[in-house]
Parts: C-alpha cells; structure tokens; sequence
C-alpha cells in the first residue's frame, strides 16, 4: 500500500493451552482479548459450583493477551470436571447469558427487534442474489 | 418515572457503603455458588430487569439493567467503546495540498470526521482477495470521497469558481450530500420565519411533566439545544477591512464517488440514516470546519473508508461515549425533620429528597427519598453531622445505569444490541479455539 502504512497484526499467541499434570488444572492463553472477555469468563467461571479456583490476568497491558486460569481439582468422581470442559461450558453460559439480555433488550425496545428482522432480510436478499447470479454463470 | 426497584441482598453479596472518605463493601449473606451454568442463568433470569429510563434525543440512550454482575456490564461497556465497526476514512492521497494545513493534519482531521452510513451494510478488509493474494478494494468494502477546492480572489471570484467546478463534478458523475444552494435556501426561510415568530414566544419552552431521571435541568437542556442548532453559524468570515478573501472548507464540500453498485445500494433520494438535506453517503455533520483557504490555495485530494473498530483508532468508536454509574442507595435511619429536612433538600442533588407533611405530632415536614436516580453521590450532606448520622448512602453492585451516547451513524438501541452480539461472537470463537487446541493435544 503506501510505505507509511500501519498494519494491524494479530497477537503472536492466538491461543494456547499451557499446564500439564491432572486434566483439572489448566491455563488459557488468549491473544488479542483483554479484561472484556477475561472478567467476563472469569466470573461465570467462578460461579459453578464445580470450579475450585478461576482467575484472569493481563500479564502486561502493553500485549493484547490474557491468561485465565481454571482448577476443578476436587470433587468425586461423578462431578469432576476437565478444565477445558469447564471453560467450553462457561463460554456457553455466556453466550446464552447475552441470548438472554438480547431478549430482554427487544422486549424494552422494539426498533432492536424491527433493526434485526431488517438486516436478516437484506442479508436472505443478498444470498439469494449471489445464488441467482451463479446459476446464470 | 420507574418504580424504585428493591436491592435484593442475597443476589448481590454485599453493599458499598459511601462513606466520608472512600468506599466500604458490606457483605451481607449471599446464596451458595451455583451448582453449574443452567443454576447460573435461572439465579440471573429471575432477578434481571432491563428498563429505558430516558431518550433525551435521538442520539442518547439511559437505560437500567438489574441483576448482572460488574464484569458484564463492563464488557459491554468496554465494547460499545473499542469493538464495534465502524466506517471512518482511512487512506488519504493527498494530490495537490497548497493550503496552510499540513497534509497529515488535514488527513487527520478528515479521519475523525463521522460518515453518516450504517456500517452493517459494509464488509471488513481483508475478506475479497485480488489476483495477487492481496487485500482487494472493492465497493462493498470501500467508499471513495474526494474534495476538490479552490479559494478564489475574492468572494465574487469564489462564487463563480464554485458554480464551475460543481457543474463539473455533477458530469463527473461525483455527489455532494448537501446541495449548498438548497442548504442556504432552507436556512433563508428558517431565518424568516424566526424573525416572524420572535415577538410571540417570550418564555423558553419549559414545559416539564415529569422531572428527568437523570435530573438534566432547563439550562443542561438549553445548552442541549443550543448545540444542536445550526442557525446561529454562518459561513461567512469576519469582516475586517482589507482583509483578504478566506475559503472555509467545510464537510459539505467533501464529494461521495460512488464506485460500483454503491449508487443503487445507497439511493440519492433516500433520507437513509439520520436524514439530512440530500442523500447517499455523506458525513454526519455538514459544517465541520477542515480547513482554510487563502487566494490560490487549492486542495485536492481522494479518501477512502474502511471499516475499523475503535481499539485500532479512536475514529472509529461508534459512540461519543458510553458509560454506567451504580445504582445509589439512599436510606433514611433516623428521621428527618422541618429545618433539617429543608436544609436537606437544598443540599442534596435537587429531586432527590422531597418534604412531605409529618404524621408524627409535633413536627410540620418530613424528608422522604423520592428519586434515588439523580443523586450523584456529592456527600454535601455530611457537613452536617446530624444529618451525617440519619443519613446512610450506598450503592447497589448489581444495578448500572447506563449512559450511551451515539455518535449518530447508528442508533444507540442498536450500538447496545451490537454489543451484545459481539461479546457472545468472543465467547463462541473462544469454545472453538478450545475445542482445535484439545483436538491438537490428542
């Protein structure tokens, strides 16, 4: 482009699962995240019943990385529970946690829901389009 | 105005006491953890509320949510900020810059200048490669604005070096948002009819109902308006003797180059988002100054947007700001009255406390806590120890009023929605990481 250019380049570390030892113990690198996901995940972590210990870092701000840490050492044999595991269903209560705000968000303010219903038209438009213009070619 | 809600102790965990200096957390006895994530969502879904507090125009949003924990609201709020796309202009190729701004100060200038097009409808870079694996530039990822000005000798020189070149860029096919003719005109019968109309309304129009959640006064709305309006800017300079002829370049001159498909998508005729005088794409606002021209300065220059997020530049943050403040706590302990309470209500944010007529005998007024919302936390009160001891100020950790201002290419309900989606886009691509990196390891 121009010499001048800054590009943006992604974090080093897009993501890696540091820790070895028990499955029940692990940390997530995350690149390119911060304190958004972090305490996010951190909290809904905490809150399960399952998981010993949960916590995030930002190891220094200059790097867009995050370290969360996740142990689900005890507990029987029937609730145990990998770390990864743990993490996957956090990540899922968060999901269904926004799902739910989302909601709540159109319920209050009905133009959220006309705006939605009207960007997944233009988006169908758009797909049947390109779906029509292969089938001429 | 909204029904004071209830803190419910157990949800939260605790309380932050305000005291004289700084802030203490009271704990008060919380439920167990959750037994696991559907435990986590019933405990929130049962004490969750989402209310609009306030609209205060078109660009501003004050809405209430109950029931989640800081680090969520945080999240959103850091998102609205950092992580929502927007389309700002990015590259700037400076062709012919005699004026006295610096090329880069100008191209600066010109990236912080917000375009008025929903930024849904564009693609983001990096996606549509060309022959050579490179980063192509196509009309679903790219707008083209060009700004072609002259300044003339004088100001009749100007006028007809402008109608020159505004016909030639109408051939070129090049669209400028704002028809300058038809913005004069307009702003022409507006003067008159203000001039009419000025001997009949004397008083400012104050007609408040119902006092304001967040308790914005006749002047914080005043102050409001009078921003807003553009009636009192004139473009004219100022008129001292043998002064030589200044050209204001303002966004109004900067021309849209429709490339591609983008004439059909972005209809001329069409009021789109935030209507103004024409249509198409344009900057938000018409009279940002850019800069100034002196006889014989000319710039020319092409700029092209792209879609960004405002972690890369501040640019391209979709909001003027978005904010929360906790939801503030204020419990009378031991009862307030006559003189005290007057004192009271002067001291305290107005709205807040109102004198109502005292059952108990012997006493004329008493002060009760009428709208928690627009108390900001000023602790004037505890110059009086008296009251200091009667009053007990806190605020509640899982009730956030926020505060989204937009910046106006996207309403603010639709900034809160986009949030959302965005943090739950984090969450979903971070299951997926997880599940390669387990798949690896195996």
């Amino acid at each position: 482009m121009s010499v001048n250019e800054v590009k943006i380049k992604p974090a080093t570390i897009q993501f890696e699962l540091r820790g070895t030892g028990p499955l029940t113990s692990r940390t997530f690198v995350i690149g390119d995240e911060d304190h958004t996901l972090g305490n996010a995940l951190r909290h809904v972590l905490i809150n399960d019943a399952r998981v010993d210990f949960a916590g995030y870092c930002v190891p220094h701000p200059s790097e867009p990385v995050v370290h969360i840490r996740v142990q689900t050492a005890t507990g029987g044999k029937d609730t145990s529970l990998t770390a990864t595991e743990a993490v996957k269903e956090a990540c899922a209560t968060l999901e269904k946690q926004c799902d739910f705000v989302m909601e709540e968000l159109e319920k209050a303010l009905p133009e959220v829901r006309e705006d939605r219903e009207w960007m997944e038209r233009l988006v169908a438009e758009e797909l049947q389009q390109a779906v029509e213009d292969e089938e001429e070619e | 105005m909204p029904p004071i809600p209830e803190p419910d102790a157990s949800a939260t965990g605790g309380m932050y006491d305000v005291k004289e200096s700084g802030i203490q957390f009271r704990h008060t006895p919380s439920l167990p953890t959750p037994a696991n994530g559907d435990e986590f969502l019933k405990r929130l879904k049962s004490g969750f509320q989402f209310n609009v507090l306030e609209r205060p125009s078109k660009n501003e949003l004050v809405f209430e949510i109950i029931g989640v924990d800081v680090s969520f609201a945080n999240a959103l709020r850091r998102i609205m900020i950092a992580e929502i796309p927007t389309m700002a202009l990015e590259h700037v190729y400076m062709w012919n810059n005699t004026g006295l701004i610096h090329d880069e100060v100008l191209s600066h200038r010109l990236g912080l200048v917000p375009l008025n097009v929903d930024p849904r409808l564009f693609d983001e870079y990096g996606h549509d490669l060309d022959e050579n694996g490179e980063m192509a530039f196509t009309d679903r990822n790219t707008i083209v604005f060009r700004l072609n000005v002259v300044c003339g000798k004088n100001e009749v020189d100007d006028e007809k070096i402008q109608k020159r070149s505004n016909a030639q860029w109408k051939a070129e096919g090049l669209i400028s948002g704002y028809d300058v003719e038809v913005a004069q005109q307009s702003k022409k019968e507006k003067d008159a009819k203000k001039k009419v109309g000025g001997d009949d309304d004397g008083e400012m129009k104050e007609e408040v109902e119902e006092p304001s959640v967040m308790n914005l006064s006749i002047a914080d709305r005043a102050a409001a308006d009078a921003a807003t309006s553009n009636l009192n800017k004139s473009s004219t300079p100022i008129d001292t003797p043998h002064r030589p002829f200044t050209k204001h370049i303002y966004t109004r001159d900067l021309l849209w180059c429709p490339q591609g498909e983008q004439l059909s998508k972005f209809p001329l005729h069409s009021s789109g988002v935030g209507s103004g005088f024409g249509g198409g794409i344009r900057p938000l606002h018409e009279d940002i100054l850019l800069a100034k021209l002196r006889p014989g300065q000319v710039i020319e220059l092409e700029a092209h947007a792209r879609k960004g997020i405002g972690k890369d530049h501040a640019k391209w943050s979709p909001v003027a700001t978005a904010s929360y403040r906790l939801m503030p706590s204020i419990e009378v302990v031991k009862p307030i009255y006559d003189e005290l309470a007057e004192e009271l209500v002067n001291w305290m944010e107005p709205g807040v406390f109102k004198l109502e007529e005292a059952d108990e005998a012997g006493h004329r007024v008493k002060a009760v806590v009428v709208n928690p919302y627009a108390c900001t936390m000023s602790r004037n009160f505890m110059r009086n120890p008296v009251l200091k001891e009667s009053i007990k100020m806190s605020r509640i950790p899982n009730h956030f009023i926020f505060s989204v201002e937009s910046v106006g290419m996207m309403e603010p309900a639709i900034i809160v929605a986009e949030a959302l989606k965005v943090l739950k886009n984090k969450a979903s691509n971070l299951s997926v990481l997880v599940d390669e990196a387990e798949a690896m390891n195996e």
